[in-house]
């Protein structure tokens, strides 16, 4: 999965009200809010996407052991019969990422 | 002390449609939720932890605590249309244990508070139990506001801590006279005034999500602090 998008509803500082929101996530990072009714958007710049991408990425490969090994002391058995296909799809995930913060 | 932590989170994301409540938004890789009942249990070494939703988000809620916060024990309670229904209904949940003395200080925080601390509970807490009753408030800016005013006026955050008896006394005369507050020392200022409530400094990082830069700035915020609960 490239991109996330998720609708919520949240106070638009331009239409003064609450309406629904697009927010599209890039891995773990919100790339931006969609107000639907204005089409008021706030978000990264994308250079500033691609730095907050960079180092959310880092953290995520740095703190993958600590979380894997967490997630199969809580289900050994699930987490042993996902892992291997996870870690396969795992370079295709990112690589989506990436291509998503380069459009 | 032995305190409980209510988490609200029973807002209705069907305002417009079936979309997510923004408790269950993520933010920097966990939902809203699990971050604000991560903080809030973190502050005490065992405290029942009462999560209140909509009924509708149940199926989400469960497996969000599986797989996000396992480790932390959370009773699920429905909520109600209000704030005030949501936090009573919390309260006849734990109406056993604090009749038995097994709660004796309750708090109760916003579920879209996800960036609040653990120190921020755990002052709360002990200052409800010392004197009664604990809120965190910030000094509003003059400059906010259109008209200028002789008192200082302050903004009140959650978590709001009082003593679990008195507050659960409170409650119950609220809803026998169908009395709907907008927090909980708006309830325990109307029904029971003399209890005393402290204020406390609150965090100028603890926002409530509302605004879409709340989002941006949470992030940030996380971020700087290494996404550490």
């Amino acid at each position: 999965m490239s991109k996330e998008i998720i609708e919520t509803s949240l106070e638009c500082p331009h239409c003064g009200e609450e309406t629904v929101h697009e927010l599209v996530y890039v891995g773990r990072i919100l790339a931006s809010t969609t107000c639907m009714k204005c089409h008021a958007q706030v978000k990264h710049e994308a250079d500033d996407l691609r730095i907050a991408y960079g180092r959310d990425l880092a953290h995520r490969i740095a703190t993958k052991p600590f979380r894997l090994f967490r997630r199969f002391r809580r289900a050994p058995v699930t987490t042993a019969l996902e892992t291997p296909r996870k870690a396969m799809s795992m370079p295709r995930k990112i690589w989506e990422e990436i291509r998503t913060l380069l459009r | 002390m032995r305190p409980a932590v209510v988490i609200l989170a029973a807002g209705s994301g069907t305002r417009f449609g079936h979309i997510t409540n923004k408790v269950w938004l993520p933010l920097s890789g966990r939902r809203i939720i699990s971050r604000s009942l991560t903080i809030a249990t973190k502050a005490f070494d065992k405290c029942p932890a009462i999560l209140v939703i909509n009924p509708a988000d149940e199926a989400l809620a469960k497996q969000v605590i599986a797989r996000e916060i396992p480790h932390i024990k959370v009773e699920i309670v429905y909520g109600g249309k209000t704030r005030h229904e949501s936090e009573y209904q919390a309260l006849k949940h734990l109406e056993p244990l604090i009749e038995s003395g097994e709660v004796n200080v309750v708090l109760i925080h916003d579920g879209a508070r996800p960036l609040a601390t653990s120190a921020l509970f755990k002052e709360i807490a002990e200052t409800a139990h010392r004197h009664g009753g604990a809120i965190p408030t910030i000094p509003v800016n003059e400059l906010e506001m259109d008209t200028r005013s002789s008192e200082p006026l302050v903004r009140v955050q959650t978590p709001q801590g009082y003593q679990a008896k008195d507050l659960l006394a409170a409650y119950k005369a609220a809803a026998e006279v169908d009395f709907h507050g907008t927090d909980t020392g708006a309830c325990m200022e109307k029904f029971l005034p003399h209890v005393k409530t402290i204020s406390v400094s609150a965090e100028a990082t603890n926002v409530k999500i509302t605004y879409p830069q709340d989002l941006a700035i949470a992030e940030h915020v996380l971020e700087k602090r290494g996404y550490q609960d």
